[in-house]
């Protein structure tokens, strides 16, 4: 075991030494996280509208228009498997968050080339001004 | 095994980039896959836990604000989040949904709660977590 001790390392790349574990980071309460299994692999801020447009992303190369409130959101780089968690918001069909009842879920199982994602609002699929979500899981 | 004991990672070719491997053979990015700030709240009264959050507001019911403590780079970063129902059985009267305020801005961001499509509802506890480039 090594250890080296620093207050600051300036590096390009990080990789543990085997390809089968994590990197484990100690945290201020004493237990532990890794990298990269904590990272989120992809996120996503985008207007629903019109031609749908990823106002902000990470790893992700483009966004499909399937239907009125039905998007595809494609990786960069793709997930390992169909296993990932997505999790987001939705939000803008009313104008007013207020008297909204916009969500959004998961519309098909999920690729490991993108996830398809529906929006809604009260009972019908709608397009919604701004929705956003996040993936977590393994990288391919 | 080896370990490493320091404060600061910085990127090397650009200061604010260090590539991570990821779990098979392709690269991620450290910076950008951190979540920049988390949020578990009461009601835009009391935080219960948080990082990066210096306050939040309480602008009326299921009206919320929360300020950043360092700032993002931009207005596009993003905001997931959930919340717990309200008091009593599950009904269709009282699921706890997340949403946004209007216009999140460098500075914060409005973790909202709404109990059904006419009604905004404070809820006990609001969970949230913010993505995107820091300023």
């Amino acid at each position: 075991m090594s250890t080296i001790v620093g207050t600051n390392i300036e590096v390009t790349n990080i990789k543990y030494d085997s390809d089968t574990t994590a990197m484990i980071v100690s945290s201020t309460g004493g237990g532990a996280g890794t990298v990269p299994q904590g990272l989120a692999k992809a996120w996503f801020q985008f207007n629903g509208t019109g031609t749908p447009t990823n106002r902000g992303s990470f790893n992700v190369t483009s966004i499909t228009d399937n239907a009125t409130g039905n998007y595809t959101q494609v990786f960069t780089n793709n997930m390992s498997d169909q296993n990932y968690a997505t999790s987001g918001i939705a939000g803008g069909v009313s104008g007013n968050w207020a008297d909204s009842l916009d969500h959004m879920y998961v519309a098909n199982p999920c690729l490991t080339t993108g996830v398809q994602l529906a929006s809604s609002y009260h009972t019908g699929l709608a397009d919604t001004e701004r929705s956003a979500g996040q993936i977590s899981g393994d990288l391919a | 095994m080896s370990t490493l004991v320091i404060d600061t990672i910085q990127g090397k070719t650009t200061a604010g980039s260090v590539n991570v491997r990821g779990e098979g053979s392709n690269n991620t990015n450290l910076q950008q896959g951190l979540a920049k700030s988390w949020l578990n709240m009461n009601a835009g009264t009391s935080i219960t836990d948080s990082f990066n959050t210096s306050s939040i507001s309480d602008f009326g019911t299921g009206d919320h604000g929360a300020a950043f403590i360092n700032s993002m780079n931009n207005t596009t970063h993003v905001q997931v989040g959930s919340t717990i129902k309200g008091p009593g059985a599950p009904s269709s009267s009282n699921v706890g949904l997340f949403t946004l305020g209007e216009g999140p801005s460098t500075t914060g961001y409005g973790p909202c709660t709404v109990a059904n499509d006419t009604n905004a509802a404070d809820r006990s506890m609001v969970f949230s977590a913010v993505f995107g480039d820091l300023a």
